[in-house]
């Protein structure tokens, strides 16, 4: 079960930068969007 | 209806929280299979983790297909763009099922790769969509790229049936989920993150979209 511990979060980090990396991507395309 | 900001946070935080709730369930709570077969005990997690990603790569390169013959029928460019990012986002989704798919093949067949048909169609259907892209990346002109892009997008599509049913027309180890016996929590939490991973690729579908329209 330790294995499966470490892997869940590690997993949660990835995918906690990666969903916070998608909401930073999409203000930089709404401001782009908004200069035209 | 505008896609605004609000929208965005909120779609991601129920991916977020579906995925992670289903990633929780999968690999924390969800105790040994019941089998003699010593690897599969604690291996049919990885179902979790490949399904929704096998299910998203069918569905992304249907939307190519559709976005495709909607090209050819009104060459409107604004649809090649969608077929284009779908196909992208599909050969990323391919590519993560091949990953989760020989990273289980090891310990289950003792072999990360065994040339099973549902391994080797896998492995066409992303070569159609790597020559997809080569096609795009060798023509300049916009219209010619968009009309010759659709009709390999159309042809290509040929291989998702064929990889889906690669398990019934030849003799292959890989599981059928028709074949399984899920039980109900196992079920709810595999249709979970099916929804998971759907909600996102509609997200990245529609901010590649989006890139490609501001000029990125």
């Amino acid at each position: 079960m330790e294995t499966y511990t470490s892997v869940f979060i590690v997993a949660t980090i990835l995918w906690t930068a990666l969903i916070l990396y998608l909401v930073y991507i999409d203000s930089k395309i709404r401001k782009l969007v908004k200069k035209g | 209806m505008e896609f605004t900001r609000k929208h965005t946070v909120a779609l991601l935080s129920v991916v977020y929280i579906t995925v992670l709730y289903g990633a929780y369930n999968a690999l924390m709570v969800f105790g040994p299979m019941q089998t003699d077969i010593l690897p599969m005990r604690e291996l049919y997690r990885n179902v979790f983790f490949h399904v929704p990603i096998n299910a998203t790569t069918y569905v992304s390169f249907t939307i190519t297909l559709i976005f495709s013959l909607l090209y050819l029928k009104t060459k409107n460019l604004r649809y090649d763009n969608i077929a284009a990012s779908s196909a992208k986002l599909g050969i990323l989704f391919c590519t993560f099922t091949l990953i989760t798919g020989v990273v289980w093949a090891k310990p289950a067949w003792g072999a990360y790769w065994n040339w099973d048909p549902r391994e080797t169609t896998g492995l066409i259907l992303w070569f159609i969509f790597a020559a997809y892209f080569a096609l795009r990346s060798a023509i300049s002109d916009e219209e010619a790229r968009a009309r010759l892009s659709a009709v390999l997008g159309i042809f290509g599509s040929v291989g998702i049936p064929l990889t889906y049913f690669s398990t019934t027309l030849w003799f292959s180890l890989h599981p059928r989920l028709k074949d399984w016996s899920l039980a109900p929590e196992m079920r709810t939490v595999l249709m979970l993150m099916i929804f998971g991973t759907l909600a996102l690729y509609a997200y990245l579908l529609w901010i590649e979209v989006k890139i490609k329209e501001v000029g990125g």
